[in-house]
């Protein structure tokens, strides 16, 4: 017996094994084939087809095997090894499963064509007990109706598939799925309609996946023949998606009805125009359904109210008004929060279509209810609403957000719970804009309240979010007013709360104008920058630069403070901090040029290599000038950052010092010009990399940095 | 293995994503070359940020070396206990073996209680192992590499490093080097000792509650390091609320590197760093935030996808 091996790299497309000589019909299972030691056990059996007439006990032994590649691309296809094996008796005797339905008519056919035999495999890996298998064999069901043939994959595929039903969850979702994808396999839009069926199973099923999955490819099918064709539509949607609709909402189970929800607004939409009485019986179901005995189906209802009012308002706008507004409303009163919940997310597309029909009791009646959720009784829901609130005030329009919309805003601004409040706060930036003249008589207040909030989340909140006032503020009073909620929030005890001041602060140039509040930002800032939490420090830095090109040269060179933070940082006792310090430096010398870093940076840079007794600070030191060595300048380079390493560092006791300065010499090396690298760089390295040098690490730093040299062009 | 493996493989940890079977093995192999050639009390030279118990931590050993700095650049000392309690020892173990052998003489590794064949089938390591693998091929490979580690290491002749404490069998530190410590750590004697024993406020050599090694007072250390002259003795093995705690006028330390312990416990860590003339800086750092440690939990595909 030969090895059947084929090479690994062609086994990436479908592997046949084909009989080339063996007349008479054998009993080859697939379960045979894998027992021998010669097939990688790597590959998934499905690479492998089965000898034909797999039902015929006899087995002529031995058999002339050939492996051949069977892909998509022709020159691909060929023979990869043909040897001569003995095929050992199944213990099992015929394999029992290896008898679909296709298989009995195959079977009478002499010229089998051997395209046909990897969709035996995979007929059989349907039924297969191995889940693996028989989801991969599920995946490749188009490959199977290819070759069957569109009459009988609708004859004999999906009756055979549909008895597959009580599957596990992924077989199905695998199913659903490929469902969604599948008019052609069935012979084209005239036949679509033999999908509904398959797929209403579905969509009743307990997991939710399936029913969802099952759902979409409902909807793609509905989509696709009503773009293929206005007679298919027509057939499809008045004699197959509407009795589908009118079973799945009278389903027994919930999981059904849900499944009719979902799939009412798109078929009401595609039921032509001339079948009145089928639409108006749609909608009565989605009435029936919006008024359901359990909450997940009135939940689905909630969801799907705006698309069902967009569906009418096309085709039949009086309805909304009459039929779709009193569903909302009770949707919208549930006595269960989790429905509310679901109908106030939706608010805003349901709204939206409300108000563009420019009806006068409809709008008022919607605003009304919109108006309710801000007072609901459930927190939960008034937190949606706050979430919801620029939604619902661009589906309102611009005159009833600023009569209502805005008091229920204010309202939820001082609500009784924090969640509320937090959410509320981080709005109104978004609802300020959409005011233009903001009645300062009613926020402010409110706002000013605000800042002494119990809630800490309520406060960083209302900091990151309060900036977005300013520009709608109409008096100097209100302005004068935010300012000092402004600094108040910078006084405030959690550092978080007084970050997000300064990270919005590039938004408010009105700050910078008054001298009050910049004098109230550097203690902040400073403050910050000590804070015991080194994240915090971390973060404060973060907004240096933008506070930099914020206040300006004169501000930094006028408050030294500032200046002295950013190179203390240098020193900080995390390295984080330390590493994020250079990156700090680097960036405020974009801002102020070279100029001002030859003053107020490199001297502290140096400084600090020098006064340190610690290697690490001196290790710092040295990455410091590495990274700045790219802005600040050659001359600079050459004659404040070179001396320093060439001088001294290379010679430090320390060898993660002596190391750190070849890793500097490496990043500085292209701002320095040729004649210098020779006469300065190369020694230090030479002597890094000699005998006297024993730490191998010095050494291997020193190597990189003398390669570079070579390399790096001058 | 070369130096680019190497340096892939760290990248690939410090990502929480462990090494297959054979890279671990390869790298045990390579581990133990080095670490037979240590000695048992094994010398290193200020500067050193020494570090206690991790204990399977892993984003709060990264957070360790965010805060102490990076290899190669600071040069650390991790007295024991990298395995077991936490949900990471597997990924933490093999980060520090592989920084050990990607920079041998910036990394020392000595043996703690915890590594060891017995404790860690009790205490999670052995069942992390097995769940992540499969099969015990990697527990075996890193419980062999735990028989090589030094039992102790020797800063600049002045400050001794040892996980527990010291025993009654030694007095001098050559004492120790005599030991053939490439064993499973026995149930009693010196080697035991030396991963099991704690400091206590009493006097002289008592029993020690955790049934291995023995608690001992001032009087012992002061005697042990006036022997061998020492400044200083550092050790871990006992949770410190504060992450480090000087006793004995500050002539013995615990160090201890596991924030949050058992992400429960609600206590700081801390590293000890000795500057170039031994002078001491405590470090204490918090556990890494939630954030820190989602953000690098995704896998990769599963291989098997062809």
């Amino acid at each position: 017996m030969k090895d059947i091996v084929a090479p690994y790299a062609l086994l990436r497309h479908p592997v046949s094994l084909s009989t080339l000589d063996v007349p008479a019909p054998s009993l080859c299972t697939l379960s045979a084939l894998s027992r021998f030691p010669c097939v990688p056990s790597h590959l998934s059996r499905s690479h492998f087809l089965p000898l034909p007439f797999p039902h015929l006990p006899a087995l002529r032994n031995p058999v002339r095997l050939s492996l051949c590649l069977h892909s998509p691309f022709p020159h691909l296809q060929q023979l990869v090894t043909s040897s001569e094996v003995r095929i050992p008796p199944s213990p099992l005797g015929p394999h029992p499963r290896l008898q679909p339905f296709a298989m009995t008519s195959i079977s009478q056919d002499e010229d089998l064509d051997a395209a046909l035999y990897p969709i035996a495999v995979l007929l059989d890996e349907l039924k297969n007990e191995d889940l693996e298998l028989r989801l991969n064999a599920t995946r490749r069901i188009k490959t199977i109706a290819e070759a069957l043939g569109p009459e009988r994959t609708r004859g004999e595929l999906l009756p055979f598939l549909a008895d597959s039903i009580d599957d596990e969850d992924e077989i199905l979702l695998a199913l659903a799925t490929e469902f969604g994808d599948f008019i052609e396999e069935v012979g084209g839009s005239p036949h679509a309609y033999v999908l509904v069926e398959p797929l209403e199973t579905l969509a009743t099923v307990e997991e939710t996946l399936v029913r969802e999955k099952a759902v979409e490819s409902l909807h793609a099918l509905s989509a696709t023949i009503a773009d293929l064709s206005d007679t298919d539509s027509r057939t499809l949607h008045v004699d197959h998606m509407f009795p589908l609709l009118q079973r799945l909402a009278s389903g027994d189970w919930f999981t059904s009805r849900v499944s009719a929800c979902s799939l009412l607004p798109d078929i009401y939409r595609r039921i032509p125009a001339d079948e009145v009485n089928a639409r108006t019986e749609v909608l009565n179901l989605f009435k029936s359904l919006a008024e359901d005995e359990t909450p997940m189906v009135r939940r689905t209802a909630a969801v799907e109210i705006g698309r069902v009012a967009q569906s009418l308002n096309n085709l039949d706008p009086t309805s909304i008004r009459n039929a779709l507004v009193p569903v909302f409303a009770d949707l919208v009163e549930d006595d269960q929060d989790s429905v509310r919940i679901v109908a106030v997310q939706n608010a805003a597309t349901f709204a939206g279509v409300v108000m563009k029909q420019k009806t006068g009791d409809g709008a008022n009646r919607v605003i009304e209810l919109v108006l309710g959720f801000t007072t609901d009784k459930s927190w939960r829901v008034r937190y949606v609403a706050a979430d919801e609130l620029n939604a619902l005030c661009d589906a309102l329009g611009s005159e009833p957000t600023k009569k209502d919309l805005l008091p229920a805003f204010v309202k939820l601004l001082t609500d009784s719970e924090p969640e509320v409040r937090t959410a509320a706060a981080n709005k109104v930036t978004a609802v300020a804009q959409r005011i233009i003249e903001l009645l300062p008589s009613e926020i402010v207040p409110v706002v000013e309240e605000m800042v002494s909030d119990a809630s800490q989340h309520v406060r960083s909140a209302l900091a990151s979010n309060i900036m977005g006032l300013a520009p709608n503020l109409a008096t100097s009073e209100a302005v004068n007013t935010l300012v000092d909620v402004v600094m108040a929030l910078l006084k405030d005890e959690v550092p978080e709360v007084r970050l997000n001041v300064i990270s919005r602060l590039e938004k408010v140039s009105f700050i910078m104008s008054s001298e009050k509040l910049s004098r109230e930002l550097l203690p902040a800032v400073v403050d910050l920058a000590e804070d015991k939490n080194w994240r915090v420090r971390l973060a404060t830095m973060h907004h240096i630069p933008l506070l930099a090109s914020q206040l300006g040269r004169d501000f930094f060179e006028e408050n030294a403070k500032l200046g002295d933070l950013c190179i203390s940082w240098l020193g900080d006792c995390v390295y984080s901090v330390r590493e994020a310090a250079i990156a700090n430096l680097k960036a405020v010398t974009e801002v102020f040029g070279i100029g001002w870093a030859k003053d107020h940076i490199v001297p502290q840079v140096l400084g600090m290599y020098d006064m340190s007794n610690n290697y690490l600070l001196r290790v710092t030191s040295l990455h410091a000038i590495g990274v700045l060595a790219e802005v600040v300048g050659s001359e600079t380079v050459e004659e404040l950052f070179l001396p320093i390493i060439t001088e001294r560092a290379y010679r430090d006791p320390v060898p993660n010092v002596r190391f750190c300065s070849a890793k500097t010499l490496n990043l500085v090396i292209p701002y320095v010009r040729q004649d210098v690298r020779e006469s300065k760089i190369r020694p230090c390295l030479l002597s890094l990399v000699d005998v006297n040098e024993k730490d191998k690490d010095v050494n291997y730093f020193a190597q990189q940095a003398l390669q570079k040299l070579g390399t790096c062009p001058s | 293995m070369t130096t680019a493996d190497l340096d892939g493989w760290i990248e690939q940890l410090k990502r929480c994503e462990y090494l297959n079977e054979a890279e671990v093995k390869q790298l045990c192999d390579r581990a133990r070359e080095l670490l037979v050639d240590e000695s048992n009390v094994q010398p290193v030279s200020a500067p050193v940020t020494i570090a206690g118990d991790i204990h399977g931590q892993f984003y709060d050993l990264l957070e360790l070396l965010n805060t102490g700095g990076p290899l190669p650049d600071v040069q650390y000392l991790f007295m024991g206990d990298f395995v077991d309690r936490g949900f990471n020892s597997v990924e933490t173990f093999l980060l520090l073996l592989t920084l050990k052998v990607r920079w041998p003489d910036r990394v020392t590794l000595i043996r703690g209680n915890h590594e060891s064949r017995q404790i860690t089938q009790v205490y999670g390591f052995y069942d992390e192992c097995l769940r992540k693998y499969g099969n015990a091929n990697v527990w075996r490979y890193c419980t062999e590499v735990f028989d090589f580690l030094s039992l102790g290491s020797l800063i600049d002749g002045k400050a001794f490093c040892v996980h527990g404490g010291l025993s009654p069998s030694i007095n001098a530190l050559d004492q120790i080097r005599a030991i053939d410590r490439k064993q499973e750590v026995p149930h009693d004697g010196a080697m035991c000792d030396l991963l099991w024993s704690d400091p206590e406020h009493v006097p002289g050599w008592n029993m020690s509650p955790r049934g291995a090694g023995y608690l001992f007072g001032a009087d012992i250390v002061a005697q042990f390091n006036h022997v061998n002259g020492l400044q200083l003795i550092a050790r871990a093995h006992q949770l410190v609320m504060e992450g480090y705690k000087n006793m004995f006028n500050d002539t013995l330390v615990t160090v201890w590197s596991a924030p949050n312990y058992c992400y429960r416990c609600g206590n700081v860590a801390a590293i000890l760093t000795l500057d170039d003339k031994l002078g001491r800086s405590f470090n204490v750092f918090n556990a890494a935030p939630q954030d820190a440690r989602s953000a690098t939990l995704k896998k990769p595909a599963p291989e098997y996808f062809l």
